[in-house]
């Protein structure tokens, strides 16, 4: 199975977690397969199935606080603090996309892209370009996942589930609304291409 | 009605003083008194069913090999308490603290170099890898709790007369911790406490599984497989080479199990899932204590018997929303040993190929799994704030909605929950928390292990490395964890508080450079009590995390911060630094920082940030070494970054650094 390897840097991002106690919303650090879906379909117009792993030691977490404007109203509502992942000295953030290759997505449609990811595009976070691009066959490998899929999406992946940890991702059903999809977490045991690894494991089956 | 089988009696001679001068006449040998002439010396002889577990040793231990039928060693037992020894010797073998496959190691002879020169009756001391001259400290105090000749009257009637596994470990505690399991070095690693709390545990759980019919022929069945000597039952000692590695008929399980949870707290309360997770905790214990052979907050390792579910004994922690994550070996009773695991997957990752192949013939398995609770396919939103895995509903509170399922916020609202003092508002806080790391802890007892044996020159020592047990050390390890982390709360209670009272890992005090010093140095105190010989570094599997920030600061990021420490010592404050220091660093620091240098120290940090440089840093402490010697002295000697002297003294010694950063 092959995958598109996008290499790109990033400003700063926001991938959020659900908001704590109204105020407080903390940040991801890996990039689900929902935010490439959600990234591509807003860039490209279409249906992309990838995963993305920032490059460790790249990045570091910030606070940045903001006040959202209820529109209806024409009132701000409470202040809140959103986490965030900002660049780890004068570079950018690093990360690895990955997508899968099939006769619609070739590498062609990425060169030079510049796209937003994750949250608060308006305030200038999660723009993302891609420096380089490759086309990849990774090996089957046994081992601790290291990024997050919809659990229906494995099989899309090569991904087959050994133990998982399952949680939820956020799946828009349309312009307003959607449900939340049961997901494969980080450290699932998975025989999967060894790119999606944290590291190679020898367990039982 | 018939007395019980105390298996934890069986290594009570262990605790006589043989070469007590009053003893000298009964010439006693070994650690049992299967042959002991009760008539030459007008001494009753017990006659309660514990007193069979005397022969476990029978015949120079060739009652492993022999038929318990028909074989010589069995004949001088009753056959109603043959299938006891019998379960017993097998729960000896399985909790020793190396493989009984090594023949036995005279006392005092270990050492080549050393042996001529050694008296006989070298002193018997338990020798804690982690706290050496642990039996030393408890001056005053002797191993043996029977020295005299009506003390070895006592110790045979104590075999009749107590009543309980429990009664005879309280009774004899104090004895019991200072004496070895086995005397000869290296083995005297264990305590005896542990040893036989470990044998009594493991023997119930085969008694409770194992089908015993005794009829004309005894047998002795587990899983449906039928054995009739020790030897069947565990197959082989031996994982490598050609020889004693038999597959065995009886197999079981040793399983290492991390409760973890998905929980994001929200507010304060919301730690109370630190309170349930601890009555889960309770209730598990009571009613699967022999089988849980030892544990700590988020900890359980467990003995169990082919075909138990853990499903099924885990149900109440799943119910409540935490999840288990394990790993289980299972083996053949010959090779098991709670660190098998880590054997058979490095076997496996450098491809030995002959010794994958008789763990393969052994039917030797290692798994790693997950029990998680009943989930949903799909959630319509909103979903849970703090689990995240549950529908939420609306709540709301002092003007803030949030989304909470039913679970959580039972969790949030059940007991007292802790509240920061009036007085701490609008301050800056510290909280804190104690680690075990108990994968670290592995490799640290196998490592330091290693080093012992290799201090002592002896012969077959890699073979004796390869045959370490860890289960018996690590459980006293964590017994001495424990005690620590008690002792720091009696030298601590007035400077911190408990946000759980009956939680001892976690804590939290107003922020003051002096009380941050104040509770690190609390807590070097006590770990070079109970840990002196254990280094204080990276690998070392104690650490202790403390994260500052101001009190209205988000709770999760504190668990966040705690949840994998990188050191032995980590400091964090909010969005300004974290840095992690080892034992070495910090009591340096502590001792020679003088209040003097803060702008050369802050100049050091923005070079070497600027750089990334430490030539450059060196060529600037160079030049200032005459007015900077305490840095210079800290940098050149301890090799500390001037960063982490920089971010140590700005909680530690600047008055008001921390407001105004």
């Amino acid at each position: 199975m092959s995958f598109i390897k996008l290499n790109v840097e990033i400003d700063s991002v926001i991938i959020g977690e659900r908001v704590k106690g109204g105020i407080y919303r903390p940040c991801l650090e890996t990039i689900p397969s929902s935010t490439i879906r959600g990234a591509f379909k807003n860039c490209l117009g279409l249906e992309i199935n990838g995963v993305g792993i920032f490059v460790k030691d790249t990045y570091q977490i910030k606070d940045f606080v903001y006040s959202v404007k209820d529109k209806f109203l024409e009132t701000a509502k409470m202040p809140f603090v959103t986490e965030f992942l900002s660049p780890n000295g004068n570079s950018k953030i690093k990360a690895e996309i990955y997508i899968v290759k099939n006769n619609v997505i070739s590498p062609k449609l990425f060169k030079g892209l510049e796209f937003y990811l994750g949250a608060l595009k308006s305030k200038g976070f999660g723009k993302t370009k891609v420096i380089e691009i490759e086309e990849i066959s990774p090996d089957i490998k046994q081992g601790f996942l290291n990024v997050r899929i919809y659990e229906d999406e494995c099989d899309k992946f090569n991904i087959t589930v050994l133990s998982p940890i399952y949680g939820y991702l956020f799946y828009p059903t349309d312009i307003v609304s959607g449900i939340y999809k049961m997901a494969l977490l980080e450290n699932s045991l998975v025989k999967a291409p060894e790119i999606f690894l944290k590291e190679e494991t020898f367990y039982d089956k | 009605m018939e007395k019980e089988f105390i298996a934890e009696l069986h290594d009570i001679g262990k605790l006589l003083d043989k070469n007590s001068p009053e003893l000298k006449r009964y010439n006693l040998t070994g650690h049992t008194f299967e042959k002991f002439d009760f008539g030459k010396f007008g001494i009753e002889k017990p006659t309660s069913p514990s007193w069979w577990g005397q022969y476990h040793h029978h015949n120079k231990s060739k009652i492993n090999d022999e038929d318990l039928n028909t074989g010589d060693s069995w004949r001088d037992i009753p056959q109603e308490y043959r299938p006891a020894l019998f379960l017993l010797i097998l729960a000896d073998h399985l909790a020793s603290s190396i493989s009984r496959v090594l023949p036995p190691i005279p006392s005092g002879s270990s050492n080549k170099d050393e042996s001529k020169d050694k008296p006989k009756d070298e002193p018997k001391e338990v020798l804690k890898l982690w706290n050496r001259d642990f039996y030393k400290k408890n001056k005053g105090k002797y191993w043996a709790a029977f020295k005299s000749e009506e003390d070895l009257k006592k110790l045979f009637e104590i075999i009749d007369t107590i009543t309980s596994p429990e009664e005879f470990l309280s009774q004899y505690n104090e004895y019991l911790i200072l004496t070895p399991e086995d005397e000869a070095k290296p083995k005297n690693i264990t305590s005896l406490y542990t040893h036989i709390e470990l044998v009594g545990k493991i023997y119930r759980v085969l008694k409770r599984h194992c089908e015993i019919k005794i009829e004309s022929v005894l047998e002795l069945k587990l899983n449906g497989e039928a054995v009739k000597t020790i030897k069947e039952a565990e197959g082989g000692n031996r994982t490598e080479g050609n020889q004693n590695i038999k597959k065995g008929k009886w197999q079981a399980r040793f399983v290492k199990c991390y409760i973890k949870y998905p929980h994001s707290f929200v507010r304060l309360q919301d730690i109370n899932l630190l309170v349930k997770r601890n009555k889960l905790a309770e209730d598990f214990f009571a009613e699967y204590k022999d089988y849980v052979m030892f544990h700590t907050s988020d900890f359980i390792s467990l003995f169990l018997p082919i075909g138990m579910e853990l499903k099924e004994m885990f149900k109440d922690f799943l119910n409540n929303g935490f999840f288990i994550e394990y790993i289980e070996t299972i083996a053949d009773l010959g090779i098991l040993r709670s660190n098998l695991d880590i054997k058979v997957i490095r076997e496996r990752e450098n491809n030995k190929s002959d010794i994958t192949k008789v763990f393969n013939s052994r039917n030797t398995r290692v798994y790693r799994k997950i029990l998680l609770p009943e989930m949903l396919d799909k959630i319509v939103p909103p979903i849970c704030d703090i689990c995240q895995i549950n529908p939420g509903k609306e709540r709301m509170k002092e003007n803030i909605k949030e989304w909470i399922c039913d679970k959580c916020y039972e969790v949030r609202e059940s007991g007292e929950s802790f509240k920061y003092p009036d007085q701490w508002q609008e301050n800056k806080i510290v909280w804190f928390k104690f680690n075990l790391n108990t994968e670290k802890l592995e490799n640290w007892l196998q490592k330091a292990f290693e080093k012992y044996v290799d201090s002592l020159n002896i012969n077959n020592a890699q073979t004796i490395k390869d045959e370490f047990r860890s289960l018996a050390c690590q459980s006293d390890f964590v017994k001495d964890y424990k005690g620590m982390i008690k002792t720091f709360w009696h030298k601590a209670s007035d400077l911190a508080k408990k946000p759980i009272s009956n939680y001892d890992e976690l804590g939290v005090f107003l922020y003051s450079g002096e009380n941050v010093k104040k509770t690190i140095e609390a807590f070097l105190e006590v770990y070079n009590e109970y840990f002196p010989d254990c280094e204080g570094d990276y690998l070392s599997p104690i650490s202790l995390s403390l994260s500052i920030s101001n009190v209205k600061y988000p709770i999760r990021e504190h668990f966040r911060f705690f949840e994998s420490p990188e050191g032995f010592i980590n400091i964090r404050n909010q969005n300004i630094f974290h840095s992690s220091y080892d034992k070495k660093e910090i009591k340096w620091l502590i001792n020679n920082l003088q209040s003097k240098g803060l702008h050369f120290l802050y100049k050091l940090a923005s070079i070497y940030e600027k750089t990334g440089s430490e030539i450059s840093v060196i060529v600037e402490i160079m030049d200032k070494r005459k007015s900077q010697q305490d840095i210079s002295d800290l940098y050149s000697k301890i090799k500390i970054p001037p960063e982490k002297i920089l971010n140590f003294y700005r909680i530690t010694e600047v008055e008001n650094e921390l407001y105004k950063t």
